[in-house]
């Protein structure tokens, strides 16, 4: 029995991996209690990201846009539900391997950008390299700054984060995001504190690490930003409301 | 260095004023550890060097004449005799330029340069004082005189000669003399023959082959020796056991030391908990940058690794600040008790251990007390710690708190919000009034026992109703003495308190006088004519009655007595005194408390001078002067003397009432000063502990002060929100305070009537409430004065986009 089930594990890894899916929810609920009530997140959501997919996450105000963000990058644990990243499973993993898997597979950024006060914008890079020892030690500064020239703000690289504007400190949260060359791209809301110019740089920028190969989930409120995506999955009371995915697969 | 390492040193280097804080505890704490350890290493190595390297009596054996010189042979010949020597010793007065008195011990010895038992160390010159005394180091001032000058003495036959001071001498075996009020003075056979008043050299002092031997073994030896010379014809007069290896004041210092080593444990504590209190409030303000770390693939281990080093060089940093303070601390308080107890302090070295002690207590202390905090801030999730604002009530005991202070219905908003952040984080809140309690308990503990001692020195003086104590040269008849009394200027009342020493019998062993000291006081027994209907003391009975006119053989004992030499007698009982040569027995009628008095066992006059010859004749007088007080009582002494030597009563002795205070104040003042030294202490730790769980509260909510600012709150609210936090923590400290110092009180206080051998009664010490209740409240608004200006300052923006 227990060697069918691993059979079927390996099977559908390799599945995963020559289709080019990098990710998969299946029947992922999230239930919080708080003052005695339950308050269900997401209810039995199951979904597929393809490599490369550029896809934004919408919704209203506590549709279960975060949790679902939450979840797929082990931020969060589901209360039923598998979740699939790279054929692994995020839902059984522990804390610690969590911490290491996140080094390696998923950037995060998020809406307040996060970077850490006390070190420079080149710092902050390069702090998952040192975590993950990813690359050697004297590769990591001319990585960081070569993530930083791409990134278009070179010349804030030995600045304090506080010494930049809000676009600015977002995409030296999307370098560091970026540092240890994971596949999936996950940003929580990152235009929500910039003006609309700034924003469309940033889209711009997380759409065209799609392009690159890298796969970009996005939540966002915004409908302009639509262009920027090659998919948009837009949640409802905690469950998948729409996908566009669906109806370009149910149209083919 | 790596980027996780750059990040702690930058930390360091942003907040030094919270890393400062955390030093700045661990050194205050560990500083009064090394202090201490460094005061009892020292103390515990050189008191028995100091008093040791004089070659203490094992025993000191009095005959009736001179002790010839084949005595001393045949006893230095003994196989359990290291060294033995001849000495005398007499009383005489020194005459102060204003005419009031001084007791005088003279020691006389044939030469200095020969003396080795009870040796004493020259000070000042070699010890050849030619046609001069030499004055124990601690007597110098009290003569009011310098080496070189004249003293006036009157000498034991009563006559009055000047004698030159030498040089001076440090006598280790002696109590310091400001604290007994006598003046020592040091003399060979030469120049007392010099004076005209050859001195008996009629003891033998010996020191046993194995000084260590337990008392018993001496015992035995001293008997083997009184039984031999009293074969040989020689009158035994007395012998003298001093406690073996003990210094007079040994159990001063015990008490000192056991006070110390407790106080200081319980400082370590503290300083532990401050740590840990300090550290918590570090990392609850790093939650969400360690959420950060852990997003981008820092792994929980990683984190705790980087937060125990930090933790670790805080503790090497606080380590080399606090080791070089507390070993000049140390040093100083070791200098401090030397002083106060006579001690020569040969080297102040520290031995390894005391290092190492440092190192591990410095260093390894705060890794292990932040140790669970820093598991539980690193162990949270990613999602708990970003979402963690600092307003978390998760807790059932913040439940039920919050619940409480919502039923008080508050109207004041700043106040409703201080008492509500108060408890908002209990296991803080715990810590911190937990700190500040401890402290506050040892604050109010050590006032406790300082008001204890304090008690026993009033309750002395109240007791003592007289204020000169005369010691005549000759018994006097009381008809003569009667007579006289009615002419006596200034008297108000006189009663005869004559006295002699005594000993102990046990089981037919008349030959052992008691465990008495060099100087003759400490350990001896008075055996003391009293008056039944007394107006002079105040006796409080413990068990029994004092003394009726009709009693014969009645006798009261003492406090210290019957701690010391009658611990087994209860009213009704027995007991075997040695008196002038003979041995009677009497039966204790009662026990009787009598303040910081050597041990002393009263009879009536009758039964006294029944017992030593003296029958219906007085040879010590207690007076009571009509004018009271200081200068009072100095004059009153020079005018009684001189109307008592007009009378032909020569005087041997006065000892006024001032000058028995500060005799039995100097026995407890040291007790007095470190109690007082460990209060200013622990309050010092305490604080340290409320200024920095007070900054980091208000650093952790400055986001909410934002909040808080943006819906139009003033800034005096925010002010007296922090305010008010400040003194709602410092307030709910003081009931544990309390609950904690009566235990605490108890507990020192017990240790320290045992090893003083003084009973002591505790009570709790309005003073220290109070004067704790007021610094606390007035230390918690001073520290919450900075953090609310502060956070008061803030603009909305500031504040809400805090890290």
């Amino acid at each position: 029995m227990l060697d069918l089930q691993t059979h079927d594990k390996e099977i559908h890894v390799a599945e995963q991996v020559t289709t080019g899916r990098l990710v998969e929810c299946r029947g992922v609920s999230r239930v919080y209690e708080a003052g005695g009530e339950r308050f269900h997140a997401l209810r039995a959501v199951s979904l597929e990201i393809a490599r490369s997919e550029c896809v934004a996450v919408m919704g209203r105000s506590g549709s279960g846009k975060t949790t679902l963000i939450n979840l797929l990058t082990g931020i969060d644990s589901p209360t039923a539900g598998e979740i699939l990243v790279q054929g692994r499973a995020v839902h059984g993993m522990t804390q610690e391997e969590l911490a290491v898997w996140r080094g390696s597979t998923v950037g995060v950024v998020f809406q307040f950008f996060q970077l850490l006060p006390t070190l420079s914008v080149v710092e902050n890079v390069m702090l998952p390299m040192d975590f993950c020892d990813a690359f050697p030690r004297a590769m990591r500064h001319g990585r960081a700054m070569a993530l930083l020239e791409r990134l278009g703000i070179p010349e804030q690289a030995h600045k304090r984060p506080a010494d930049l504007s809000g676009g600015q400190q977002q995409r030296a949260a999307i370098a560091r995001a970026l540092a240890n060359d994971p596949p999936l791209l996950v940003a929580d809301e990152p235009t929500g504190n910039l003006d609309s110019s700034t924003a469309h740089a940033v889209m711009g920028l997380l759409a065209s690490l799609a392009v690159d190969g890298k796969t970009v989930l996005t939540v966002t409120h915004d409908r302009e930003m639509d262009r920027y995506f090659t998919r948009t999955v837009a949640l409802q009371d905690g469950g998948v409301f729409s996908d566009t995915a669906a109806v370009t697969a149910l149209a083919s | 260095m790596t980027t996780r390492w750059r990040k702690l040193v930058r930390d360091v280097q942003d907040a030094p004023g919270r890393l400062v804080m955390i030093v700045a505890a661990l050194a205050v704490s560990l500083t009064a550890v090394v202090a201490m350890l460094a005061t009892f290493t020292v103390l515990r190595r050189e008191v028995p060097r100091s008093y040791l390297a004089s070659n203490p009596a094992s025993a000191r054996i009095g005959l009736a004449g001179d002790i010839p010189d084949d005595v001393l042979r045949a006893v230095r010949a003994r196989p359990d005799v290291a060294m033995a020597d001849v000495a005398g010793r007499a009383s005489a007065q020194l005459v102060l330029g204003d005419g009031e008195t001084l007791p005088v011990l003279l020691f006389v010895v044939p030469a200095f340069s020969a003396n080795r038992v009870d040796a004493v160390h020259a000070e000042s010159t070699s010890v050849s004082p030619g046609d001069g005394v030499l004055i124990e180091r601690s007597a110098l001032a009290l003569t009011r005189a310098t080496i070189g000058d004249s003293l006036l003495l009157i000498l034991p036959t009563g006559g009055r000669r000047r004698v030159r001071i030498a040089g001076t001498v440090h006598d280790p075996g002696v109590a310091p003399a400001w604290q007994e009020q006598v003046i020592y003075a040091y003399a060979t056979q030469s120049t007392m023959q010099g004076l005209g008043e050859p001195v008996a050299l009629n003891q033998l002092k010996l020191v046993a082959r194995d000084s260590t031997a337990p008392s018993a073994l001496i015992d035995a030896m001293v008997h083997d020796i009184t039984d031999a010379l009293a074969s040989q014809g020689h009158a035994i007069r007395e012998a003298q056991v001093p406690p073996v290896r003990q210094h007079p004041h040994q159990p001063q210092m015990n008490a000192i030391i056991a006070m110390l080593l407790m106080f200081s444990l319980l400082g370590m504590v503290l300083g532990t908990v401050l740590t840990a209190t300090v550290i918590s409030g570090m990392l609850a303000q790093q939650v969400r940058q360690m959420a950060i770390m852990k997003a981008v693939g820092a792994r929980s281990t990683q984190l705790r690794t980087m937060y125990l080093a930090l933790v670790g060089t805080l503790g090497v940093v606080a380590v080399g600040i606090a080791l070089p303070l507390g070993i000049v601390a140390g040093r100083g308080l070791v200098m401090v008790v030397a002083k106060l107890l006579n001690l020569r302090i040969e080297s102040l070295a520290l031995p390894w251990w005391v290092f190492a002690s440092t190192l591990l207590l410095g260093i390894v202390t705060p890794m292990l007390a932040t140790l669970l905090p820093v598991h539980r801030a690193t162990r949270r999730t990613v999602r708990e710690a970003i979402d963690d604002h600092g307003a978390r009530t998760t807790s059932s005991n913040a439940d039920w708190m919050s619940t409480l202070l919502v039923r008080l219905h508050i109207r004041d908003i700043a106040t409703t919000l201080a008492a509500r952040n108060a408890v908002r984080r209990p296991g803080r809140l715990v810590m911190t009034a937990g700190l500040l309690a401890g402290a506050g308990a040892m604050f109010i503990a050590s006032f406790d026992l300082k008001a204890a001692w304090e008690e026993k020195v009033s309750s002395a003086a109240r007791d003592r109703m007289y204020d000169l104590e005369i010691h005549l040269r000759e018994a006097v008849a009381d008809s003569v003495l009667a007579r006289v009394s009615a002419s006596l200027p200034g008297v108000d009342a006189i009663e005869n308190w004559s006295a002699t020493g005594a000993v102990r019998v046990i089981g037919g062993d008349t030959s052992i006088i008691g465990r008495v000291h060099a100087d003759g006081g400490h350990g001896a027994l008075t055996f003391r004519a009293a008056v039944p209907v007394t107006r002079l003391i105040a006796h409080r009975m413990t068990a029994g009655r004092w003394l009726q006119a009709g009693d014969t053989n009645a006798v009261v004992i003492n406090s210290m007595a019957t701690e010391l030499i009658f611990p087994d007698v209860t009213v009704g009982a027995r007991i075997t005194l040695r008196v002038n040569d003979s041995a009677r027995t009497f039966v204790v009628v009662g026990l009787m408390a009598e303040s910081l008095t050597q041990s002393t066992a009263y009879v009536t006059a009758a039964t006294f001078g029944a017992h030593t010859g003296m029958s219906s004749r007085t040879s010590t007088i207690r007076v009571r002067l009509r004018s009271r007080g200081r200068e009072a009582v100095a004059t009153g002494a020079r005018r009684v003397t001189q109307a008592l030597e007009t009378s032909a009563i020569p005087v041997r002795r006065v000892v006024t009432s001032t000058r028995m205070a500060a005799a039995q104040g100097g026995h407890v003042y040291i007790l007095i000063a470190a109690l007082a030294l460990i209060a200013v202490a622990m309050a010092i730790v305490g604080l340290i502990g409320l200024t920095s769980a007070l900054g980091i509260s208000v650093l952790e909510r400055t986001r909410e002060f934002g909040v808080m600012r943006a819906i139009g709150a003033s800034r005096a609210i925010i002010v007296r929100s922090v305010l008010v936090e400040g003194l709602c923590i410092a307030l709910l400290s003081l009931v544990p305070a309390l609950i904690v110092s009566r235990a605490l009180s108890r507990v020192v206080g017990g240790v320290l009537a045992s090893v003083a051998q003084q009973d002591l009664v505790l009570s709790l010490s309005v003073s220290g409430v109070v004067t704790w209740s007021v610094t606390l409240c007035m230390a918690a608004a001073a520290v919450s004065a900075l953090p609310a200006s502060r956070a008061a300052g803030l603009t909305v923006r500031e504040a809400i986009t805090s890290t």
